[in-house]
């Protein structure tokens, strides 16, 4: 464990597990921003595991195992907290971004993340839990209207400078790419994609996401919108899926 | 004599189509076979591939299985019993018309049934309320002759088909968020603005179920006899009711309170009149 600044600006230091691999054969203690996960041995037989969250909430469980266990603490998508209801996420900008006629840009975002604990086998990794350390904002938003429209988990993001400009274990960064094919300028506020589609990548406390390609196009008489992940190529850890992965190539979405 | 009978047996004749006994043997072990193949693929079915479909899909998807090879069975059993059809039609007709009066409520259902599986107005699961009945609960499924519905306090409601398929039926949980409403009090000497801010505050930070977007609303219903009423509406998931709705007033009157934002009770002014 080291000493890790929360982010720049903000006064306080805690120490702060990172994400990565542990291995338990009596105690661990991990620290987290407002939660807290010990493990120890209970007796032969096994060990006890205790997560004390951000709410005040405990959950305990019993991980029968007779030798040492491994564990791997990784970031995973947002779509756990309150409920998995979704797997997609709705991400508000904070500045408009206006794309005119035929441009392009790309530019970086935070996305936030929860945290997974994985037990780690020789040949796969068990989800056994998960938290978030930031729960008031995580929250849920729609993408369209009432009846037809796509239930998102919903997050206002700021527009960021660098990949290293993440928030460890709120958030993380990710690119994307917008592309403008239609014959008029556009103004883009937000980005609604299915997140099973990208995974997430690590370096001890700091995390990105694969990026997302966002292009404005237009068929005979509807203007419409096309998301598509982009895989990232970087040498950071990729973290163990929560839920179920999915590929889909390319999505379409109206314009609102 | 058992000759006789034998004989009498082994050739006799129903609405103008001759039988014997072995044919009509044979026929029954056709429909038996029939029947046990039936419910042999249903079983199957549903052990391997109705777990993986949507629920009210698998229910009807065994049902066609079932009925189907039945059907089939049939057709097979009068196929080899050679069963003219055409007479017992005719001899059928005026009673079919006796039977179809006295029994009129039963095939109504049943045709409604049939419509209401083309329909489909409901999924099995989904939280459906048929206001003209005051029922509600989560659907269950269309039976032959009724529809189920599971009320929220866990007792079975069988409705007739024909009633259920005239009725009007409110699907709740058909879109995927649902909006709630309620409605809170506060004294007129209170801020109307700053209200709202502490409800929009508390709600945003103490009700994860309730969407972002579309924000939740704050509306200024009605100036009351003893107080400003304000209405407010959030969305939440379909299935998060029972996590908002519930606890919605709590929060709202907690956050008045704590903001020493005055909820007053009906209240009268009588004046005294007296003589000059």
């Amino acid at each position: 464990m080291e000493i890790v600044q929360i982010s720049k600006g903000m006064e306080q230091t805690k120490e702060f597990a990172k994400y990565g691999f542990y291995e338990v054969e009596e105690n661990l203690e991990l620290f987290f921003p407002s939660v807290e996960v010990r493990i120890s041995r209970d007796d032969e037989k096994g060990f006890s595991y205790l997560r004390k969250d951000a709410e005040g909430n405990v959950i305990e469980k019993i991980i029968p195992s007779k030798s040492k266990i491994k564990l791997e603490v990784a970031p995973i998508r947002p779509l756990n907290y309150p409920a998995h209801r979704t797997s997609f996420v709705y991400l508000k900008f904070n500045k408009e971004v206006f794309l005119s006629e035929g441009a392009s840009t790309s530019f970086l975002v935070r996305c936030p993340i929860e945290i997974g604990i994985f037990l780690v086998h020789d040949t796969h990794k068990d989800s056994m839990d998960w938290f978030t350390c930031d729960p008031s904002n995580s929250r849920f938003g729609l993408y369209g209207a009432p009846d037809t429209g796509k239930l998102c988990k919903y997050y206002k993001v700021p527009i960021v400078k660098n990949e290293l400009d993440s928030h460890p274990y709120h958030s993380c960064v990710m690119r994307v790419n917008f592309e403008n094919l239609l014959e008029r300028g556009y103004s883009i506020t937000k980005a609604i994609f299915p997140i099973t589609d990208h995974f997430l990548y690590y370096k001890e406390d700091r995390v990105q996401l694969d990026s997302l390609k966002v292009t404005l196009k237009k068929r005979v008489a509807v203007e419409y919108v096309e998301t598509a992940e982009l895989r990232l190529q970087t040498d950071w850890i990729k973290s163990p899926s929560w839920e179920k992965d999915t590929e889909t190539p390319s999505m379409e979405m109206g314009l609102e | 004599m058992f000759e006789e009978v034998f004989e009498q047996l082994n050739s006799f004749e129903i609405a103008g189509s001759e039988f014997s006994l072995f044919s009509l043997i044979i026929g029954g072990i056709i429909m038996l076979i029939g029947f046990t193949i039936a419910r042999i693929s249903r079983s199957l079915f549903n052990k391997y591939y109705a777990p993986v479909l949507p629920e009210h899909t698998a229910k009807n998807f065994g049902k066609l299985i079932y009925f189907g090879i039945i059907i089939v069975s049939f057709l097979v059993f009068t196929t080899s019993t050679g069963v003219d059809f055409s007479g017992l039609l005719v001899a059928g007709g005026i009673l079919g018309i006796v039977i179809g009066f006295a029994t009129q409520s039963v095939v109504s259902n049943l045709i409604s049934g049939i419509f209401l599986l083309i329909e489909k107005p409901a999924k099995q699961g989904d939280s459906v309320e048929l206001p003209d009945s005051n029922i509600s609960g989560s659907f269950v499924d269309v039976g032959t002759f009724s529809t189920r519905v599971r009320k929220f306090d866990g007792t079975i409601m069988r409705i007739p088909n024909e009633k259920f398929f005239t009725s009007n039926i409110r699907v709740l949980t058909d879109s995927p968020v649902r909006r709630h409403e309620a409605k809170v009090g506060i004294a007129y000497k209170e801020d109307i603005k700053g209200a709202i801010e502490v409800l929009k505050k508390t709600i945003s930070s103490r009700m994860p179920y309730v969407l972002h977007e579309p924000e939740p609303e704050f509306r200024v219903e009605e100036l009351g006899d003893s107080s400003i009423n304000i209405l407010i509406l959030v969305w939440h998931p379909k299935q998060d009711w029972g996590k908002v709705a519930p606890s919605l007033l709590t929060i709202a009157k907690n956050a008045l309170d704590d903001a020493g934002i005055e909820i007053p009770f009906p209240q009268r002014v009588i004046w005294k009149g007296e003589k000059e």
